[in-house]
């Protein structure tokens, strides 16, 4: 027989006579290895390696004794003049003319500086549920959607509670949540409509919301377990619920933040009444 | 015999042995873990590799819901030598009898029975120490199980009459061994949907780590469940890349579906643990601040913080991926499918294209998936100002979606009528289309149905009001 038709049967015949079994299961793709399994006891949490366990229980932090109790309030400022942002749409030229852009320029409200500096829509919050405090929990407002916007551009909510969500415009909308710890959610609502909703699980940083109906439309969430969390109104100004006298780790964030949002991470003593004041300049910003 | 004949058999036996290059499969770490500071990130792959180890060796924990093909059993009888009289059952679909002779070598868990003590205040009774051998031999006729210790050596089993017994079985494994032969080219080792063939296929094959599946039963917020991965392996995806595995058998085709869960849970666990320390770990931060200050701060947040991190994103995992099961969370039609008829047919188009629903926004007035949503061009995802180079919406993977045309008759997640309900009903997870179960009846969604069944056969040039 030609070389050609030897060269083809050789390594047939070896196959049959080596007994590759095709029912055989192995695994593929040049994996040549078995697998074996092991059990570990327990859940999924293992010591830490090489960590030292003293402090133990990161839920709460130990605010250091002495101070009096105080509120935390500031102003967060842009330094600088701040670039102008072009509208997301402007007047009758938005989708929906007959509800949306239809009195004006819908603004871009992702950096809104007044008129001496002060920066919009910061969230200040506490990391972590401070040990001992006894702030009532605060009334979550209602987030409506009003003119193709979401009213609150900073929403705070607290993890597991119900609050009421509104479409008060003549066009459908829906709310699409990005949630990073928590479950997303993505309903339609019509138009004069209203339901209620809540955030089943408290995260890390703010959480953004998005109409996809109205692509421009977009707001902030921040969804913790407790009530101390505050946002900076147009003149920069916030102030948080008041707190046993200690020292605590503040988060600064924003949605232009360059870094993940996160502007700083402030560590303050509440000593009576407190002031956290900031001026950042635009290279701590994503413009 | 000739040179060339040399050269000819060379070449039949090379084809034979091939280039073997020994490579074992490994889990690759996310681009989000990479953008972490070494010893955060080095804390996050240890973390992995201590709750689901490698593609070599999977570990197993009690809480993990997934199905090992486990067997168990309650012990009858404990005799001299490390040996129990015990009458083992699968637990599960895929613990099937012709296993029990090939289990030499599995872990054998003895959790004792204390009886059913709860503790004061009604607590749930503390966990009892659940000790670990292996499998020496089981006899199927006798019933009669010897073990080793869990380090191959000959040891006394301690236990008494009661105790309960349970296998860990080699179900997980076989889901390995199919799924890298069958699923690893496209889905990748680590079912990040960035295997070998993936760059070449659009839509990409599914990432999993997110834990999110466009195409379930389920009630919105909750993960897809065995039946919907079952179908998707079994039917595949019209219209994709993905094929229809109808020719392998249904025990294959559900370990192979464990496998991709126990992908998609690892996944997740990674994507949750960074989540917790990209915040304040990650490697910008040194552009600021020295290594030794910031790895003194994460050493003391990995002795204080991260157990807990770790622990309760394992219970979340294990709640998260048994809800599915629960029938509760099935989304089943409260009312019988309306009858397709012209009136329905009629009423649904009118829906359709209401400004209650909006459907038509996206989906175009004629459906053929040419609304006005699919010609602005928005902001790349995460990345305010910045503007992608094409219109349209995203999905959750960041890929440019496009809305379904219906004129097709392609659907991609079943074309049976409950299979269209549910879309509309709960939205499709992971992308731009809304759950309107909230504000439309039964009734509504149903008519909605008969219309998209029916507009691959509307004449095309037919007005749209």
């Amino acid at each position: 027989m030609t070389r050609f038709t030897f060269a083809v049967l050789l390594p047939g015949l070896a196959l049959i006579a080596l007994g590759c079994d095709l029912n055989k299961v192995d695994p593929g793709g040049g994996a040549s290895s078995d697998s074996v399994v092991t059990v570990r006891s327990g859940s999924a949490a293992s010591p830490a390696a090489g960590g030292d366990s003293a402090a133990g229980g990161g839920a709460t932090t130990a605010a250091a004794s002495g101070g009096a109790p105080g509120k935390l309030l500031g102003t967060i400022k842009f330094a600088g003049s701040p670039p102008v942002l072009p509208p997301k749409a402007t007047q009758g030229n938005a989708k929906d003319p007959a509800v949306c852009a239809k009195d004006g320029d819908i603004p871009d409200e992702s950096l809104l500086v007044g008129s001496d500096g002060g920066l919009q829509h910061v969230f200040i919050y506490l990391d972590k549920e401070p040990a001992g405090a006894t702030a009532e929990s605060f009334e979550i407002g209602v987030f409506d959607q009003k003119a193709c916007i979401f009213t609150s551009h900073s929403f705070l909510a607290l993890a597991g509670v119900e609050f009421e969500v509104r479409n008060s415009d003549a066009a459908a909308h829906n709310v699409h949540t990005f949630p990073q710890l928590g479950a997303v959610q993505n309903f339609g609502m019509e138009p004069n409509s209203s339901t209620t909703m809540s955030f089943n699980k408290a995260e890390r940083a703010p959480i953004q919301i998005k109409c996809d109906i109205h692509p421009w439309m977009e707001g902030w969430a921040l969804i913790l377990d407790h009530p101390y969390m505050a946002t900076t109104d147009e003149n920069g100004n916030f102030e948080l619920p008041e707190l046993p006298g200690g020292s605590y780790n503040v988060r600064i964030w924003h949605e232009r933040g360059a870094k993940n949002g996160q502007l700083e991470r402030a560590k303050v003593t509440i000593d009576g009444e407190t002031r956290l004041d900031r001026e950042f300049p635009a290279g701590d910003f994503k413009l | 015999m000739k040179f060339s004949d040399t050269i000819v058999c060379a070449v039949a036996l090379l084809s034979i042995a091939g280039c073997s290059s020994n490579s074992v499969p490994q889990f690759e770490t996310s681009q989000d873990t990479e953008k972490l500071f070494q010893p955060a990130r080095d804390a996050v792959e240890s973390e992995l590799h201590a709750a689901f180890g490698t593609p070599d060796q999977l570990v197993v924990w009690p809480e993990l819901p997934v199905d090992f093909g486990n067997f168990g059993g309650s012990i009858e009888k404990v005799t001299t030598q490390g040996t129990v009289v015990v009458p083992l059952s699968g637990q599960s679909p895929l613990a099937t009898a012709d296993r029990l002779p090939e289990l030499s070598g599995a872990a054998v868990l003895v959790a004792p029975s204390g009886g059913d003590e709860t503790a004061e205040d009604g607590q749930a009774p503390a966990e009892k120490a659940v000790a670990v051998y292996r499998v020496a031999h089981y006899e199927p006729e006798s019933k009669s199980l010897h073990v080793v210790g869990d380090d191959g050596q000959p040891t006394q089993i301690s236990a008494t009459e009661g105790d309960g017994i349970q296998i860990i079985g080699d179900g997980l494994q076989k889901g390995r061994n199919l799924y890298l032969r069958h699923c690893v080219h496209c889905h990748g080792v680590s079912g990040d949907g960035d295997g070998p063939t993936a760059p070449y296929l659009k839509p990409r094959p599914r990432d999993y780590r997110k834990g999110l599946f466009k195409f379930t039963s389920t009630k919105p917020g909750i993960r897809a469940s065995r039946d919907d991965l079952f179908r998707i392996v079994k039917l595949g995806v019209p219209g994709t890349y993905m094929p229809s595995f109808m020719l392998l058998p249904d025990d294959e085709v559900s370990a192979i579906v464990e496998y991709v869960r126990w992908l998609s849970m690892r996944g997740e666990l990674e994507s949750k643990l960074v989540v917790q320390l990209s915040l304040d770990f990650s490697s910008t931060r040194l552009e600021d601040e020295s290594f030794a200050d910031v790895s003194a701060e994460f050493d003391e947040f990995r002795g204080s913080d991260l157990p807990d991190i770790v622990s309760s994103a394992g219970e979340e995992l294990s709640v998260d991926w048994s809800a599915p099961e629960d029938p509760e969370n099935v989304v089943t039609p409260k009312e019988e499918r309306v009858a397709s008829s012209e009136e329905s047919i009629a009423r649904g188009r009118k829906l359709f294209l209401s400004e209650k629903t909006k459907c038509y926004s996206c989906h175009g007035e004629t459906g053929a998936g040419n609304g006005t949503a699919t010609e602005t061009i928005n902001d790349l995802p995460g990345q305010p100002g910045v503007k992608a180079e094409e219109p349209g919406l995203f999905d959750s993977w960041g890929q440019i979606i496009k809305p379904r045309n219906l004129q097709r008759g392609l659907f991609r997640g079943g074309r049976r009528p409950v299979d269209i309900y549910r879309r509309i009903h709960s939205g499709i997870k992971g992308t731009p289309m809304q759950a309107f179960g909230n504000n439309l009846s039964d009734q509504d969604i149903w008519d909605l149905v008969n219309f998209v069944l029916n507009v691959p056969f509307e004449k095309k040039t037919q007005a749209s009001h």
